[in-house]
């Protein structure tokens, strides 16, 4: 196993969430060939597009989890259509298969969490120092008020203030440097950090933290870890390492030929293949291929 | 290294690993025009969903959509202009959205030609656009030939203008609605069904409804006679069957009607006499009681003519070159796995296709994401999702207060190679016309008028 050792120095900028799991999301797509997205879309014409309506007679059904549309659908299958309650629904639930109900939940589970207009950026102070950060134009004050959605390409200039006692010692995630302020254009969900520190530096202790990874499928699949440590190829059932405390790290899943990713548990969730966690404390993922 | 470095790094990676997705090679590409032609149910969610689904996906195209009006007007909900109880502003419907939070450019011109050789739609404003994919939405147009409307002191095109339509929302819709409301007591209202396919299966028989609903609160002792072309009610039949005898007493039902002329004088044109090509005998629906005497010949003071249909000019013209290209020389031939035509890049969707599946917006809607789907995945080296489904639904009002529903999905069958209805099969409301219904017809009208156009 390689622990990446990095000057220490830097350490105390890690710790911030550099990416988060919506801004993972914004950098992965869905597959165009996801035959759930075209079967989904059936459901759109009433319950909105991409599953939550516009006005909100009709049941919002994105991101309800895949339990939850499969035994509701499957109820519907074994119901008679008249005296039904909603028996437009109940006609609709017969006529798909289990495997296509199937399908139909996965993606459904998933639809939300693509950006589509409005992005949230997130602030993060990080260190041991104290400060506020705020935003032009206005939304932000971080003492409090650390996120804040704007629509998309929104150009929005953040500004550090430290308080007495504290220095600002730069910035991380989307922007950089050290000076007071910086403006970026929000156009995907976006974290900044904000690095305070008391004007008396305390060297941070070196802390390792336990990363363990487990394969369900284990030879359809393989995951990389970036940094690498926790890397499991191919035929690899289990996997743990150990990293710097507060190490951000990406976990890309990427099936073998002709089979399938089929979401993440623990630590990880859902069905991007490119997960990015924390470890601010030990984690435990687990990756299913099929 | 330095932080900044160190973060290069990351976003480097993370770029990297995110390229291993199969979706993201195409992303190399350079952007895929396409040309969307007709701003309807069909059109409008096509272009929507080729740029939203793309830019879910990480891929880049420019879509372009084109109809030579400015808004749209929804057909669906338009029989209740007829009875006034909306208006055709209210049912209008603007393309600003779909530029705004997905970046369909939205062209107001008429298309005057298709080069498929050349892949080139030539404008009315002398714009040419060139495509990788051009999709065809151009609904239906009716077809005159086969009933004479003459009046005396009028030209053709003021005679038929005197036998409103309505069938496209718009002006005629109006129209009716005035001759209507100029109807004296007593009179009575003509309504043809035309062969089948047309578009909107039940429309006719919902518009047969309402119409009867408004004339018992306001014309007393006025009746609908439906000339009906067809040899029986073609959707909903229970429903409708029902309505006509029990719910409405003022509607006379002739099946096997096939309307050859309607004349009058522009000096009188609430006396209009309605010629059937055979004689019909007047039936129950529900009974299939007939008449013991069959008639040839009605007097109405309002004549709601539907023509026969077919589909748009457009999609006739530039599919005319290719043998085979146009079923029944009415509607396009198409592959109902991505709705491609026999010319190759061409696709034709909505009511201008030959299809099991009914000419509805409901369905046309369904039927623009399977094929901005299948366009998406063939331009970028995949094939067609291979068991596509689409789903058919509407509800459809029998008074001013209660409506009945219709609905069937339709699935891919790969012996037939077409669409067709899968169990539980064409299912209409079990429990007939009700209030509860009327009020869910709203909120299916809102939802799908946003999921086009929003």
């Amino acid at each position: 196993m390689r622990i990446p050792s990095f000057p220490r120095s830097i350490l105390p900028s890690l710790v911030l969430i550099l990416f988060t799991s919506a801004v993972a999301t914004a950098q992965t797509t869905e597959p165009l060939d996801n035959p759930g997205r075209l079967l989904a879309s059936n459901c759109f014409q009433c319950h909105g597009t991409n599953g939550t309506p516009a006005a909100g007679g009709f049941d919002k059904i994105a991101g309800l989890g895949t339990t939850k549309i499969v035994s509701e659908l499957s109820e519907m299958r074994a119901e008679a259509i008249a005296g039904s309650e909603h028996p437009i629904m109940t006609v609709h639930a017969q006529a798909y298969s289990l495997a296509e109900i199937d399908l139909i939940s996965r993606y459904l589970a998933t639809v939300g969490s693509v950006p589509t207009g409005s992005f949230k950026l997130t602030v993060v102070k990080t260190g041991t120092g104290k400060g506020t950060v705020t935003s032009t134009p206005s939304g932000i004050n971080c003492g409090s008020t650390c996120q804040k959605t704007y629509k998309s390409s929104t150009s929005v200039t953040l500004k550090a203030t430290a308080t007495s006692g504290s220095v600002f010692a730069g910035w991380t995630g989307a922007c950089s440097g050290t000076a007071g302020t910086c403006t970026i254009s929000v156009a995907s969900a976006t974290t900044v950090g904000a690095n305070f520190t008391p004007t008396t530096v305390s060297v941070p202790k070196d802390v390792n933290v336990g990363i363990k990874l487990e394969k369900s499928g284990k030879a359809y699949g393989s995951i990389t870890s970036n940094p690498t440590g926790a890397d499991c190829p191919l035929g690899c059932e289990k996997v743990s390492a150990t990293l710097p405390k507060n190490t951000v790290v990406t976990l890309t899943a990427s099936p073998a030929a002709g089979r399938r990713f089929v979401g993440w548990s623990g630590a990880c969730r859902g069905t991007v293949p490119a997960c990015t966690l924390m470890l601010s404390s030990p984690r435990e993922v687990k990756a299913t291929f099929k | 290294m330095d932080r900044r470095t160190f973060f290069g790094m990351m976003a480097a990676g993370t770029a990297g690993l995110s390229a291993t997705a199969p979706a993201l090679d195409a992303q190399t590409i350079s952007p895929k025009k396409f040309v969307v032609v007709g701003g309807g149910m069909a059109g409008a969610t096509c272009a929507k969903y080729l740029a939203m689904w793309a830019k879910r996906s990480g891929l880049t195209v420019e879509v372009t959509l084109i109809d030579e009006n400015a808004r749209y007007v929804s057909c669906i909900m338009s029989n209740k202009v007829v009875t006034g109880e909306r208006t055709l502003a209210s049912l209008s419907y603007g393309y600003d959205t779909l530029a705004a939070k997905f970046g369909v450019r939205f062209v107001n011109a008429g298309v005057t030609s298709v080069d498929a050789g050349n892949k080139l739609v030539t404008l009315s404003t002398a714009e040419t656009l060139t495509y990788d994919r051009l999709i065809l939405a151009p609904g239906i147009q009716f077809d005159y030939s086969a009933v004479s409307i003459t009046a005396v002191g009028m030209t053709d095109e003021q005679a038929r203008a005197e036998v409103p339509h309505a069938w496209k929302a718009g002006p005629q819709t109006d129209a009716l609605r005035n001759q209507l409301v100029a109807l004296s007591a007593g009179q009575h209202v003509v309504v043809t069904v035309p062969k089948s396919p047309y578009r909107c299966p039940p429309g006719p028989y919902e518009r047969v409804c309402v119409i009867a609903d408004w004339l018992k609160k306001n014309k007393a002792g006025s009746r609908v006679i439906v000339l009906d072309a067809n040899s029986g009610i073609q959707a909903e039949k229970v429903n409708f069957g029902k309505a006509f005898t029990t719910v409405h007493a003022n509607i006379d039902y002739y099946p096997n009607a096939t309307v050859a002329a309607v004349n009058f004088d522009a000096a009188s044109p609430s006396v209009k006499t309605v010629t059937l090509a055979a004689p019909a005998a007047r039936t129950n629906p529900v009974t299939n009681e007939v008449a013991a005497t069959a008639e040839s010949v009605f007097t109405a003071a309002v004549v709601n003519l539907l023509p026969q249909m077919k589909g748009g000019q457009i999609m006739l013209d530039t599919l005319a070159a290719v043998t085979g290209a146009i079923v029944s020389g009415r509607w396009a031939k198409i592959n109902e796995l991505s709705y491609e035509t026999l010319v190759p890049a061409i696709h034709v969707i909505g009511d201008s296709i030959a299809s099991k599946q009914p000419k509805a917006g409901h369905i046309g809607n369904q039927q623009a994401k399977v094929c901005a789907d299948a366009i998406l995945r063939l331009e970028t080296g995949l094939q067609p999702y291979p068991a596509p489904v689409t789903n058919s639904a509407c509800y459809t009002p029998i008074t001013s207060s209660t409506a009945t529903w219709l609905t069937a999905i339709f699935a891919y069958n790969t012996v037939a190679g077409e669409m067709q209805v899968a169990p539980p099969g064409v299912i209409e409301a079990p429990e007939g016309p009700t209030t509860q219904a009327y009020s869910e017809m709203g909120e299916w009208f809102g939802e799908l008028m946003a999921d086009t156009f929003a």
